[in-house]
């Protein structure tokens, strides 16, 4: 993982990971680039969730609630 | 074909039946049909009573609960020809009927490869297991350290979530698919990862993993007919936009893709909650359900590119399905995936 990739998941896990509605984050793909994802329990949090963080691009996912299976 | 239009017809019969309780206990109605809920529930119970012993038998296919000429819950038993198996008419004063479905049916392919059911030795790898303490989960995959081998799961799947202790019995198929501890044993727990569960902090976690101590007599290596069959022994590194596959109890043989890595998540235990990082998200939905954990992912490649283990499936949601690396699960046993070829 690049080193800026890396940086900025730990910036936005230190941003979101605990918020009401938030259930995780990882490193994703988008067009063909890394993006960072936060993975939500419903729709409620989009709205606190920043578009970029240290450069790269943030994207939403509206996973449900993560349950063990 | 007509034998198994007879076949589909027996289950039709079920279902049928199951809807008549619905509307039996929905209320004012019930004197509109021929019998009542507790003839059905004694029908039921007569079935669960018998089936696990009958279904042994040879000439038996299997059972259901249906309905007599005048509409009277019985106990429908499958047969492989007229007479093949000796039954009484009656199992605590339910009526026993037979149908003739034929021998082809007795081991079609639809019901041979299903996971959920009781296998004979060496099971397949994908299929129905758990620790008595636990509904049913997937025993993923035979592992070995050299010298033993053992079946490889999740801590919630073989240890109850830290309930486990070493030498509890592993069930094939698992309790909630009628595994019976200890007639159904398969091995015993030999060591599990425990979670740590959040409380005024979350701890990090890494592995939802246990394995069972069991002999290749008892566990195969590859997955029942239909699936990816059996995983090699050296692991792949994951990549997003990676192609994977995985069996499973609860949805058999899919195929999902990699969306995310390095994936820190919060996921509930049965009100409790636990957060892992370092994981390995996949999608689409579609990839398992409650019931596949324990699956082993592999890659879905081209030679070699193929069937290489990638990681231990725990946890999902609508959207994704949640695996542990496999690298961080086998180093934690001193294992490797006993696979094969290279």
């Amino acid at each position: 993982m690049r080193g800026d990739v890396k940086a900025a998941l730990a910036e936005l896990n230190r941003k979101v990971l605990g918020l009401p509605g938030v259930s995780g984050t990882a490193v994703g793909e988008s067009g063909g680039e890394p993006c960072l994802l936060v993975y939500l329990g419903d729709a409620s949090a989009r709205s606190r969730i920043p578009s970029r963080v240290g450069g790269v691009p943030v994207k939403v996912d509206v996973t449900g609630r993560i349950t063990r299976y | 074909m007509t034998k198994l239009m007879r076949l589909l017809r027996g289950r039709v019969g079920l279902v049928l039946a199951l809807m008549g309780d619905t509307l039996l206990r929905a209320g004012p109605h019930e004197a509109t049909y021929g019998f009542d809920a507790r003839d059905l529930q004694a029908a039921f119970a007569a079935q669960a009573q018998v089936t696990a012993q009958w279904i042994d038998l040879a000439g038996v296919v299997g059972t259901a609960v249906g309905a007599d000429a005048a509409g009277h819950p019985v106990v429908k038993v499958y047969l492989t020809a007229p007479g093949a198996a000796l039954l009484p008419a009656t199992v605590a004063g339910v009526p026993v009927v037979t149908e003739v479905t034929g021998p082809i049916l007795a081991y079609s392919a639809d019901d041979a490869a299903d996971p959920k059911r009781s296998f004979p030795r060496p099971v397949p790898i994908g299929v129905s297991a758990g620790h008595p303490a636990v509904t049913a989960g997937t025993l993923g995959a035979r592992v070995t350290d050299g010298d033993r081998v053992y079946a490889l799961s999740n801590n919630h799947v073989f240890a109850a979530v830290n309930q486990g202790r070493e030498g509890d019995n592993l069930l094939q198929p698992g309790v909630a698919d009628g595994g019976r501890d200890p007639d159904d044993r398969l091995g015993t727990l030999a060591g599990f990862e425990p979670i740590r569960m959040c409380s005024m902090v979350c701890p990090e976690n890494r592995l939802d993993a246990a394995i069972a101590l069991t002999t290749p007599d008892d566990l195969g290596n590859a997955t029942p007919e239909g699936g990816y069959g059996t995983p090699r022994s050296r692991t792949a590194d994951v990549e997003i936009g990676m192609t994977v596959q995985k069996y499973g109890r609860t949805t058999g043989q899919t195929v999902g893709r990699v969306t995310g890595i390095h994936a820190t998540l919060d996921v509930g235990y049965r009100g409790t909650t636990a957060r892992f990082v370092d994981q390995i998200v996949i999608s689409d939905g579609t990839f398992s359900n409650p019931g596949d954990s324990g699956s082993l992912v592999v890659t879905k490649g081209v030679l070699l590119g193929d069937r290489r283990p990638v990681g231990l499936l725990f946890a999902g949601s609508n959207a994704n399905t949640i695996a542990n690396p496999i690298d961080l699960v086998l180093d934690r046993f001193g294992v490797t995936v006993d696979g094969g070829g290279p």
